[in-house]
C-alpha cells in the first residue's frame, strides 16, 4: 500500500507511467473517497458506486490533469459531483421522498445493515437530511471530515465566507431539529 | 437547545469485512473491464484534433474557391467575346433590307414626327387646304 506517498512523487511517476501513477492514486485516496461519498450518500452500495465512477473518471482524464489544483482537490471534486449526481438520480427514481434514513434504507437493497449509529447519531443524520443540498454538503465535510474551509473552497468552488455562512445556518437548523423532541 | 458537539462526529457507518483490502484491485479491474483507455498526458489530443480548426479553415477556403470558379466560368460562357459580337452585328446588318432601313429613316425624320399630324388636323379645322400652303411656298 502507498497511502503515505506524496502528491509530488505521484506526479513524478505520472510523467513516466500513467497506469502506475493511477494505481498509486487509487491506493492513496481509495478509502478517503469512499468515506467522503459514504457520508454524502449514506448507503454502502451507493458509496461503492461513487468510488468506482470517480476513479473511472480519474482514469479517463488523468492525461489532462494539470497542476492547477492538487490531485486531492481534483479527486474530491469529482467524488462530490458523482455523489450529488447519484443522490439526484436516486431521488428521481424513488416513489417516496428520501429525506429520512428509513426511506433511504427501505429503498436500498442493503437496508440498514451497515448503519450502527446510536439514537443521537441517528437523529443527527436525520437532521442533516432535511438540509438544503449545499448546506448538507458543507456540514458533512466540515463536521464529520473536519476539512478546512480553504480545502472546501477549492473543492466546492465557493468562497470561504459563503462556506462559513452555510455551515453556521446548517448547525442552527440541526440544533433546532434535534432539540425538537 | 441541544448542541451538536454533545453528539460528536463518530462515523455511524460500517463497511463489509475486507472491503478496503480489495478496493484498489476492484477499482483497477473495473477500469480495465470497462475498457477505458488511459489518455496519455502528452498524446491525449490526436493530431487531427489539434489541427481541426485548420481543416475547417481550409474547407471554407476551398468552398469559396469552388463557388468563385463556378460563378466565373458560368458568366464567361454566357458572355460574348469581341469576335462573337462583331459576327452578330454583321449578321444583323445583313438581315435588315433596304426597305426596312428606309422606313426606319423616314420614321426618324422631323417631317414624319407625330407633331406633323396635329398640324394637318389644325389646317382642316381652320378650313385651309394644305395644297394652298405648298403652292404659296413655291
Amino acid at each position: 500500500m502507498n497511502k503515505n506517498i506524496s502528491e509530488e512523487n505521484i506526479l513524478e511517476v505520472l510523467g513516466a507511467d500513467t497506469e502506475k501513477a493511477f494505481r498509486l492514486i487509487v491506493e492513496k485516496y481509495g478509502s478517503k473517497v469512499y468515506w467522503h461519498a459514504r457520508r454524502l450518500v449514506i448507503t454502502h452500495d451507493d458509496a461503492d458506486d461513487v468510488v468506482q465512477n470517480t476513479f473511472i473518471n480519474v482514469w479517463k482524464n488523468i492525461g489532462r490533469f494539470r497542476n492547477e489544483s492538487s490531485i486531492y482537490t481534483w479527486i474530491y471534486t469529482i467524488a462530490t459531483n458523482e455523489s450529488l449526481s447519484l443522490i439526484k438520480k436516486r431521488e428521481k427514481l424513488s416513489s417516496v421522498p428520501l429525506d429520512s434514513l428509513d426511506n433511504i434504507f427501505s429503498q436500498a437493497g442493503e437496508g440498514d445493515t451497515w448503519f450502527d449509529g446510536d439514537e443521537a447519531e441517528r437523529k443527527l443524520q436525520e437532521a442533516v437530511l432535511k438540509l438544503p443540498e449545499k448546506q448538507m454538503v458543507v456540514f458533512k465535510m466540515k463536521y464529520f471530515e473536519e476539512m478546512s474551509y480553504e480545502d472546501m473552497s477549492r473543492i466546492l468552488n465557493t468562497s470561504v465566507g459563503a462556506l462559513k455562512a452555510s455551515y453556521h445556518h446548517a448547525v442552527k437548523k440541526i440544533e433546532l431539529f434535534i432539540s425538537g423532541d | 437547545m441541544k448542541r451538536i458537539d454533545e453528539i460528536g462526529n463518530r462515523e455511524p457507518f460500517r463497511v463489509p469485512d475486507g472491503y478496503f483490502e480489495t478496493l484498489s484491485d476492484r477499482i483497477m479491474d473495473n477500469v480495465h473491464r470497462n475498457e477505458v483507455t488511459a489518455p496519455a498526458g502528452k498524446t491525449d489530443k490526436t493530431v487531427f484534433m489539434r489541427l481541426r480548426p485548420m481543416f475547417y479553415l481550409a474547407a471554407v477556403i476551398c468552398g469559396i474557391a469552388v463557388i468563385s470558379y463556378s460563378v466565373f466560368k458560368f458568366s464567361k460562357e454566357n458572355s460574348f467575346t469581341r469576335e462573337s459580337k462583331s459576327v452578330i452585328a454583321d449578321a444583323m446588318i445583313e438581315e435588315i433590307d433596304t426597305y426596312t432601313l428606309e422606313d426606319q429613316i423616314i420614321s426618324l425624320s422631323p417631317d414624319n414626327a407625330t407633331g406633323n399630324d396635329s398640324f394637318s388636323e389644325s389646317l382642316i379645322l381652320e378650313n385651309i387646304d394644305e395644297t394652298d400652303i405648298t403652292t404659296d411656298n413655291k
